[in-house]
């Protein structure tokens, strides 16, 4: 809303500049965006009023408001009328059908007026808050409806049809032409103000270009009603229509001020523009509104939810400068809150409305309560941070993806898109209408993003939220997803990088696990779900006591094609809530450093090659018993220099005992066990 | 004799002088002190000089001798040091070169700052509480005071699930709404989370975003509690000189409701393009907890009062880093990740 400074001031003195006022204001609740210096020397103030408080939507309110900050003396503008002896009864007829869409309806009629162009005073102040001047008549709506707050309408009474004004819905099919010069569909959600024919305005939105005032209206219907405030919201919403009546009736007109408004409005029609006042107002009320109720506040209470001490006389003072009648009796204030004060209906509302007077500046802010228990890190947010801790060590970097997925990513994965994600009702566009399923196209979209960009290394992780349908809601449930691709480790001049592939990113779990102490994850070429966009050769079920955690390996060449990326890429995907529930409140523990020394030996077979490394080391590991520590793969070849269908394995063995120092023999003896072990399981020769 | 002793002296001197070679030094030390040596040998013609004079030529001799030794010593660290200069000359590097580095991997700044945030929190007794994202409205809205046509609630501004009854949270306040209900006062929690709204993607809107939002409840919490607490969470984040104040507001689910500001991080408040020579940015909401709110999740507000706060993540690291533009957070973009 848009106000004029020397406007305001002819409601209240006060010795403010533009900018105090502003301030002022702002840190009562009132919020000034923005000043314009006029060409006059007068401000325009741009107010951002609360939609809790449409009684600052009005010169008066505002005046109130400054009543508290600063004392003085409110001067209402004129609302007495001299009425002429024609009866209103006899010029129109006023019915309202729906009763709860208009509990209230006054009507004013003026003869004989001269509709003209405004005198310079009135064009100039409607130009100070940034409206263009009509005409005399309209003009004077507009004008007091800035003073009071109350939007009036203005009707030509001769082209009412009938005389009359039939406030009821739409019906099905109608139409108009608002002032706005746009043809309007309606239907019965709309309430309408209509002639005996048909519909002349849409009530509390705009009125028509039919009835408008225009130079040859004679007799003016003045309308001042109350409309609910829902009604007019919606109607307004639906038509994507807003005007100065539909911003304040959506928010809640004062339905106590009908008269005044319309009162002021033919007093000023009257003078201005000639004519006569009809003797009466025609009041159709289906309602009676309470002038005013009573609220207890306990001065207490107050100080005890503000944290200041303010005495209750000062809180009396604030309340009745904001014209809430306030008496001090006992240990409490009673409080009499007008009308148009509808946001006041607790002993709540009322201390904000001492805090925000009395100022939030003047509450202390020293001092935090202490807290008898230490804020700690739950184990899970624990467990979490250790994950990320693992992957940006390694390398990584964490990646925020939107949890929103465009469906056709599922399907371009290779896999069927079943009923199995959960979707939007009103998404912003299709590329954002599910809640992810996986974590992998977006970790996708971002990997090709770092291609395109011309990264040579993309290594990328995300811990994040997916989602399955279920019920009564969806599941929600943490994975860990991860990409790579391109150069190893970093440039350097003297040195190629190696590029990373099935075996980097299988390290990378290895390191992960045993970094998160988790002991017992299998990597299994058996799947159990088969996943069609991965390298059916070069990928891995990872399997945590038994049950599938998720799944790494290069992307199928097919699913790259579609996704139009030129370079291999390695990912994975796990369920971070069965680690993480291992993972909740463990704790590391020491175990002694060797006394003793250790003895390494190297073993060196051959073997056919579907034998994996895996079955080798776990024959070795079995054999070797207590005193085998440690045995490593450190060499495997199956070229040309072994006879065809074999391949030579390089082993590394460390010996130790925990109490004493191993001697030849033994070692020797439990080697050679390993040895025989090999041969008699996988045919192994011995190189 | 003398004359003899003298003359080998000169000659050995200048050999030694002149020598360039560890071998020829050796062969030199041979020469003239070696057991068939020059000097070795006018030690043992001792006896061919006259007897008297024996005892001064004896001296001479081992002299030279000791004279001799030295210079060849010396000599010899002298033409060691020399092949060592040469050879480590040899080995030296252009130490210009860049050196190797590891690569490092980055914690997403949004991460950063929500643990900063939280940390200092769990320094004021706080814990953290979760929600889903996926919400009921009671829990969004209707348990939040939020009347049935508040404009928040459109299909405009909210994500809605096919799933009736349910929508993407809008802020992180259903987690106040969420442990009120499983737990008695007093409460002190902060709730860091994702929320989403029906923003059209741009520059300073994206329609996932993170909030941190703080409850505390007990028996007198006053909003000069809320704003301690405030005020001292904007020091620990940003710096010992950080102000804050409080502009009045409106929230369906605080009254008094607050917005508030903290003193510009770019000019200490002295006005700046940033903060439009405000001196101040706005930050977010917060309040006392309205007392439908307590009577929605069965606290008496006649014995309770508490503050709940919110805070955008984006908005405070924007301020924080410097960055323009809230796209770069969900880009995944690896040469804005590795700023941070
Ligand atoms: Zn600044």
């Amino acid at each position: 809303m848009k106000i004029s400074y020397n406007w305001l001031k002819e409601f209240i003195d006060f010795n403010w500049s533009v900018k105090e006022l502003a301030g002022k204001l702002t840190f009562a609740g009132v919020e000034i965006e923005g000043i314009e210096e006029l060409p006059s020397g007068d401000f325009q103030l741009d107010l951002e009023i609360t939609p809790n408080r449409p009684d600052c939507l009005s010169l008066l309110g505002l005046a109130r408001e400054i009543r508290a900050l600063n004392g003085g003396q409110i001067n209402v503008p004129g609302c007495q009328v001299t009425e002429g002896p024609q009866d209103v009864n006899s010029l129109a007829k006023i019915e309202v059908e729906d009763k709860q869409g208009c509990p209230r309806y006054l009507a004013r009629v003026i003869t004989g007026v001269k509709v003209a162009e405004s005198p310079e005073w009135l064009k100039k102040k409607l130009e100070s808050i940034g409206l263009r001047p009509i005409n005399n008549v309209a003009d004077i709506t507009n004008l007091a409806l800035y003073e009071f707050g109350h939007p009036l309408h203005a009707f030509d009474l001769d082209k009412l049809s009938g005389h009359k004004i039939i406030v009821r819905r739409a019906k099905a099919g109608e139409a108009m032409v608002t002032l706005d010069g746009t043809e309007r569909k309606l239907t019965p959600e709309y309430l309408v103000i209509a002639d005996s024919n048909r519909p002349a305005a849409i009530a509390g939105i705009m009125g028509g270009l039919e009835s408008e005032i225009s130079s040859t209206t004679k007799n003016v219907l003045l309308e001042s009603a109350y409309f609910d405030p829902p009604l007019i919201r919606r109607g307004s919403r639906d038509l994507g229509l807003k005007s100065d009546a539909s911003y304040r009736f959506e928010r809640g007109a004062d339905p106590n001020i009908l008269e005044q408004a319309v009162n002021r409005a033919a007093r000023l029609i009257s003078e201005i523009a000639g004519g006569q006042i009809a003797k009466g107002i025609i009041d159709v009320s289906a309602k009676k509104f309470p002038a005013d109720w009573e609220l207890k506040l306990r001065p207490e209470k107050a100080c005890s939810l503000l944290g200041a001490d303010i005495k209750p006389e000062k809180m009396a003072e604030i309340l009745n400068a904001l014209e809430l009648k306030s008496k001090i009796s006992g240990n409490a204030i009673n409080v009499q809150v007008p009308s148009f004060r509808a946001d006041l209906s607790r002993e709540a509302d009322l201390i904000e409305e001492i805090g925000r007077i009395y100022g939030y500046d003047n509450l202390p802010a020293e001092g935090i309560t202490p807290w008898p228990v230490p804020g700690v890190q739950r184990p899970r947010e624990k467990a979490v941070e250790k994950i990320v801790d693992s992957m940006v060590f390694q390398g990584f970097c964490q990646h925020y993806g939107l949890p929103l997925m465009d469906p056709s990513h599922y399907t371009k994965l290779g896999l069927a898109r079943e009923d199995n994600l959960v979707e939007l009702d009103n998404p912003l566009s299709s590329d954002l209408s599910v809640l992810r399923p996986v974590l992998l196209p977006g970790l996708l979209e971002a990997g090709q993003r770092n291609l395109n960009n011309g990264l040579n290394r993309v290594r990328l992780f995300e811990c994040g939220l997916v989602f399955a349908p279920g019920k009564p809601a969806p599941s929600e449930s943490l994975k860990l997803g991860i990409l790579a691709c391109g150069e190893r480790e970093n440039q350097s001049w003297d040195r190629k990088p190696g590029i990373f592939d099935f075996f980097d990113l299988k390290g990378a779990l290895e390191f992960l696990f045993e970094s998160l102490k988790i002991k017992g994850v299998c990597y299994s070429q058996n799947y159990k779900n088969p996943k069609p966009f991965l390298h059916p050769g070069r990928s891995v079920e990872l399997l945590l006591d038994g049950a599938v955690i998720g799944w790494a390996g290069e992307l199928d060449a097919s699913v790259l094609k579609v996704w139009d990326i030129k370079e291999k890429l390695y990912c994975s995907e796990l369920e971070l809530e069965p680690v993480l529930k291992l993972m909740a409140g463990a704790v590391s523990q020491f175990s002694e450093i060797p006394k003793f020394p250790g003895v390494k030996r190297d073993l060196a077979i051959m073997v056919p090659r579907p034998v994996t490394s895996r079955e080798i080391l776990e024959a070795v590991t079995k054999t070797g018993g207590a005193i085998l520590e440690r045995a490593e793969l450190f060499d495997l070849y199956a070229g040309d220099q072994v006879e065809k269908g074999q391949k030579s394995l390089a082993f590394s063995l460390s010996y130790r005992h925990p109490e004493r120092t191993l001697n030849d023999a033994e070692v020797n003896q439990v080697h050679q066990e390993i040895v025989k072990a090999l041969k008699d399981k996988f045919g192994a020769g011995i190189r | 004799m003398i004359d003899k002793l003298n003359k080998i002296g000169e000659e050995a001197k200048q050999q030694i002088s002149e020598c360039s070679t560890l071998e020829k030094l050796e062969e030199l030390r041979v020469l003239y002190l070696g057991r068939k040596g020059q000097v070795t040998e006018l030690l043992k013609s001792v006896s061919s000089v006259e007897p008297a004079q024996r005892p001064a030529f004896g001296a001479s001799v081992n002299r030279l001798k000791v004279e001799l030794s030295d210079l060849l010593d010396r000599k010899k660290q002298n033409l060691e040091s020399a092949s060592q200069g040469a050879a480590r000359q040899k080995e030296s590097l252009d130490v210009s070169l860049p050196g190797r580095k590891l690569l490092p991997g980055h914690r997403h700044p949004l991460h950063q700052i929500m643990a900063e945030m939280t940390g200092i929190f769990h320094g004021l007794g706080f814990t953290v509480a979760e929600g889903p994202d996926v919400e009921t409205e009671f829990n969004n809205f209707d348990a939040l005071n939020t009347p049935p046509d508040h404009p928040a609630r459109n299909s405009q501004d909210t994500f809605y699930l096919k799933q009736a009854g349910l929508l993407l949270r809008t802020h992180t306040s259903p987690v106040q709404i969420r442990t009120m209900l499983s737990q008695k006062p007093p409460v002190r929690i902060i709730a860091p989370g994702r929320c989403y709204r029906r923003d059209a993607i741009d520059a300073s809107h994206m329609p996932v975003f993170h909030q941190i939002e703080g409850l505390y409840v007990d028996k007198q919490v006053s909003l000069a509690d809320l704003k301690a607490t405030i005020t001292h969470f904007a020091r620990a984040l940003l710096g010992s000189k950080m102000k804050i104040r409080f502009r009045p507001h409106f929230f369906p689910f605080t009254e008094p409701s607050v917005e508030y500001d903290f003193s510009c991080v770019f000019c200490q408040g002295k006005g700046c393009r940033v903060c439009k020579q405000s001196g101040w940015l706005e930050i977010s909401g917060a309040g006392m907890v309205d007392p439908n709110v307590f009577n929605n999740v069965g606290y008496d507000p006649e014995i309770y009062s508490g503050f709940a706060w919110g805070l955008g993540v984006e908005r405070v690291a924007m301020l924080k880093y410097g960055i323009n533009d809230i796209r770069h957070f969900y880009s995944g973009d690896i040469r804005f990740l590795e700023q941070f």
